[in-house]
């Protein structure tokens, strides 16, 4: 069993811990559960962006295993994690932009929009 | 062999420390130093090196001569490791048990020898060395080349004692605080790290916040790390507030896209707390 925190964002993006699970890593003086949940509360203090965040703790087999949508994973604590379709990531704009800079005669403003989102889009 | 050269003795004593005249000249010697270090180990074998340049390290008082033929040198009987250079012919030149170098025979024009001395107990924490030759003028090559320890009691420092916990919570700059390797696929796993923590918080493709166990001291650090793959460049995510205690990064191709690497190093550099 490997046990990990879902911190759900404030903009309905989702973060994941993982902990060492190894027991061999374990102090000899501590419940596995326990140097498990302090590694995770660790999180919070440490960085800010998590302090005050939602989250679950939960065994990672029950997190979407398709790493390929990882990006469009949102959701709250009520509702869980959820694959976002209408997420669109700098990669399908690339696609978008490739796609009609492929056709024999690209539509010149069609290309600007997409190159025009690109700039915007800072970071997936 | 002493005995054929009666005059011109010549009694020598290293000075001792002075951290604030150092020269251009004293930054030479310092590098001679190091390649006589060097040029001896190469000399011996590697089981032999790893006691010897640990001999070499804890050295008391290093100086350099240069012997010219004709010339004798006395050094006073202690633990001492001498090395010498240019020799033009080894067989012109004796040492015996007790650190005497004959010169007397060489045809060398000038040869230089590094001696260490690494005795705990010299006398004022210096040693001396006594010069015979029948031409004092020839004299005129020997200088100190550096002195870890010039105290008459304790021991000289062994880089051998210096250890993690040292490097942690040590102020020295030069040194790396904290560094990382891990596996940013699928679940992000640690394959060795210091001073970090076990969890690694995965953010999105590419994106990891990672927590420092003993935290910098400002937010002022340095972050120098790569991943591997199509992942060409690391940076800090710009929408993540730099804190002491973690740092969230970004990886990323050519194209701008975030991606995941199976092996992602860092290193961190600043002050701690």
């Amino acid at each position: 069993m490997s046990i990990c925190r879902v911190w759900f964002r404030l903009d309905g993006k989702i973060s994941v811990s993982y902990p060492d699970t190894n027991p061999q890593n374990k102090p000899s003086d501590m419940a596995y559960r326990t140097w498990i949940t302090q590694q995770l509360d660790s999180v919070a203090e440490k960085s800010l962006e998590f302090s005050g965040l939602e989250y679950t703790d939960m065994d990672t087999s029950e997190l979407l295993q398709v790493r390929a949508d990882r990006n469009r994973w949102r959701g709250d604590k009520g509702t869980g994690i959820n694959i976002d379709k209408k997420v669109v990531l700098r990669q399908d704009l690339c696609s978008a932009l490739d796609k009609e800079l492929g056709k024999p005669e690209p539509d010149t403003i069609n290309v600007l929009r997409i190159q025009r989102k690109l700039n915007k889009q800072e970071h997936d | 062999m002493a005995s054929q050269y009666p005059t011109g003795k010549k009694d020598f004593k290293p000075p001792v420390d002075h951290e604030d005249d150092i020269e251009a000249a004293d930054i030479i010697t310092l590098q001679e130093e190091n390649r006589a270090i060097q040029d001896f180990l190469g000399t011996v074998s590697k089981v032999q090196n790893i006691g010897l340049a640990k001999m070499l390290l804890n050295f008391r008082q290093a100086v350099a001569i240069n012997v010219t033929a004709g010339d004798t040198v006395q050094i006073p009987a202690q633990e001492m490791m001498i090395d010498q250079r240019a020799v033009r012919n080894t067989a012109d030149i004796s040492l015996d048990l007790n650190g005497n170098i004959d010169g007397s025979g060489s045809s060398a024009v000038s040869t230089t020898y590094y001696v260490y001395a690494v005795d705990d107990n010299v006398p004022g924490g210096t040693f001396s060395m006594s010069f015979r030759t029948s031409n004092a003028d020839n004299f005129t090559g020997e200088r100190m080349l550096g002195s870890v320890l010039t105290a008459t009691t304790g021991s000289p420092p062994d880089i051998d004692s210096i250890t993690d916990d040292d490097i942690a919570t040590s102020t020295n700059q030069k040194l790396c605080q904290a560094w990382g390797s891990f596996n940013g696929t699928g679940t992000p796993v640690y394959y060795d790290r210091f001073n970090m923590t076990s969890v690694i918080t995965d953010n999105g493709v590419g994106d990891y916040t990672l927590n420092i166990d003993t935290d910098m001291a400002n937010a002022n650090y340095v972050i120098v790390g790569m991943g591997g793959g199509s992942a060409q460049i690391l940076s800090r995510h710009s929408s993540a507030t730099v804190l002491k205690g973690s740092f969230r990064i970004v990886l990323r191709d050519f194209s701008g896209s975030a991606v995941d690497a199976d092996r992602i190093g860092f290193a961190v550099f600043g002050d701690v707390s």
